[in-house]
């Protein structure tokens, strides 16, 4: 098992920067999710951690050892692709036992039995066994999905690599084959990179998130944390839902000040500690709509006004969508609430719900010292 | 000679188009496992394309049989080893007029015959590896 680092990694193709300022430590045994919106460079890290592409600048290192110029055949990883990639000429054990021949232990090659007796483990472990005289397009997705993570796990690699594994499975499929996975790498406590577009399937397996848009690390925390305390508004709004109501800072301190553009004052803290806020800088207010009551909790709390738009029965509750201003918002209330599309609405927020964000996303990110991004401004 | 060189764009086409269709993830699957290069080419790739190169040669085979202005160019050189469509012209050349039009179409029904079996031929053994190989 190893702890991967990633130091300062660089991709670009052409003129495109698929992935840059990379810094990252994926522990050992950790369940690491790269989470983003397609094109967002996810599948790019990936690759440059399994070695099909070879960064532009930067170093790639599997505990002490830098793998940065070594090929993808010698580190040792197991990857699992979008497509599966079982090959098509060869029955399923063939698919899994392929590696294993190739694969020398102190030079030595294991023998037929070994590789029989590994191969009905890992078809075992995927709870496929008996199916191994197959070939891959007798089989159905799921299957195909299972061959191809007992064809990752059957060489004992180093780091288990997942590529979006569940994006061609049905829901139910898609929810066994998580738990499935979950269980596989809690047995073998391996160290898992899972690239994934689904938040769901992200916040609920990882033990590590690494939320990332064009090609930035926009977050790197526990899923809790990134769902609590977003760093960027690009996090706030991919990670659930989020109302975000623009202003201008009117007081600094522990929580601040912001006025809204029709004059409403709300107070919130920023997740993003050591930020430096200025006096009347624009900023953004970001709420969750379970985050927005119908009655004030404390004396502290915020009170925003609106004007009722449409109101959406969703069965356990009813979604509000409302104006402040010129901005339309969003609150989860009780279905019991009585309310009126044109009616006012008054709504509360607890101050610590109230997430002040700056606008600039990444650029912010770099003003924060210690924060990864912050020396890499110049290069 | 000249058929292989007139005849080898088709192979290749065939081939490459094999090779396109080939997606890059099966070789890299192959490399992340442990495989080199040359292991990866030898038991993905080569399997792989074959079929698509078997059919191209199959393909040029049929061409050149049927092949006229490279027999007519090459074959009196070397009578005993000319191709079909140059017997064809020589018996309709040799015999008078009209009385060797008859073994000359002959010989050229005898052609087709040849070339559709090639042709039912290779769609059968394509049908079943391709039906192997995607599953439809």
């Amino acid at each position: 098992m190893v702890t991967i680092t990633l130091k300062n990694l660089r991709k670009t193709f052409g003129e495109v920067v698929a992935t840059d300022d990379v810094n990252m430590v994926l522990e050992d045994g950790k369940l690491s999710t790269l989470l983003g919106p397609s094109g967002c460079g996810k599948t790019t890290l990936l690759r440059l951690i399994a070695g099909f592409y070879e960064p532009d600048h930067g170093e790639i290192y599997f505990d002490d050892r830098n793998v940065t110029d070594i090929p993808p055949n010698k580190r040792n990883t197991g990857m699992c692709f979008q497509s599966y990639a079982l090959w098509p000429h060869m029955t399923v054990f063939d698919n899994i036992s392929y590696g294993l021949k190739i694969k020398r232990v102190q030079g030595m090659k294991y023998t037929p039995s070994a590789i029989d007796k590994r191969v009905n483990n890992a078809l075992e472990l995927v709870q496929m066994s008996g199916l191994g005289e197959r070939t891959p397009h007798q089989l159905s997705g799921g299957q195909q999905q299972r061959v191809a993570l007992a064809r990752a796990l059957v060489i004992e690699p180093d780091v288990l690599l997942l590529d979006e594994p569940l994006s061609n499975l049905d829901a139910k499929l898609r929810v066994e084959m998580r738990e499935e996975i979950l269980r596989i790498q809690g047995e073998l406590g391996i160290t898992t990179v899972y690239v994934t577009h689904d938040q769901i399937e992200a916040l609920s397996i990882s033990d590590m998130v690494a939320v990332m848009d064009v090609g930035y690390i926009q977050q790197y925390a526990p899923p809790r944390e990134i769902y609590d305390s977003p760093q960027t508004l690009f996090v706030a709004d991919f990670i659930g839902k989020c109302t975000f109501l623009d202003g201008e800072i009117s007081a600094l301190g522990d929580t601040l000040s912001v006025r809204l553009p029709d004059g409403q004052i709300v107070k919130g803290m920023t997740p993003l500690l050591g930020y430096p806020f200025q006096l009347n800088e624009l900023v953004r207010c970001a709420v969750r709509p379970e985050d927005l009551h119908s009655v004030a909790t404390s004396l502290e709390d915020n009170m925003i006004s609106g004007v009722v738009n449409q109101v959406v029965f969703v069965g356990s509750n009813i979604e509000v969508n409302f104006n402040v201003g010129e901005v339309s918002a969003t609150s989860l209330l009780p279905s019991d609430a009585e309310l009126e599309p044109g009616s006012l609405i008054k709504l509360y927020a607890p101050l610590s719900q109230m997430m002040v964000l700056p606008i600039g996303g990444i650029d912010a990110l770099r003003k924060i010292p210690g924060h990864p991004l912050y020396a890499s401004t110049e290069s | 000679m000249s058929y292989l060189v007139r005849k080898f764009p088709f192979t290749v086409r065939a081939a490459y188009a094999g090779l396109q269709q080939t997606p890059i993830e099966l070789e890299e699957a192959s490399l992340n496992v442990g495989a080199t290069r040359n292991k990866t080419f030898s038991s993905i790739v080569v399997p792989l394309i074959g079929v698509s190169v078997l059919a191209g040669a199959l393909l040029s085979f049929v061409y050149c049989v049927s092949e006229v202005s490279t027999s007519l160019l090459l074959g009196g050189a070397n009578y005993n080893d000319a191709p079909l469509t140059y017997w064809i012209r020589d018996v309709n050349a040799g015999l008078p007029p009209l009385f060797g039009a008859g073994p000359a179409a002959a010989l050229g029904v005898l052609m087709m015959v040849l070339q559709m079996i090639v042709i039912v031929a290779t769609n059968a053994i394509l049908k079943t590896r391709a039906s192997a190989m995607t599953g439809i």
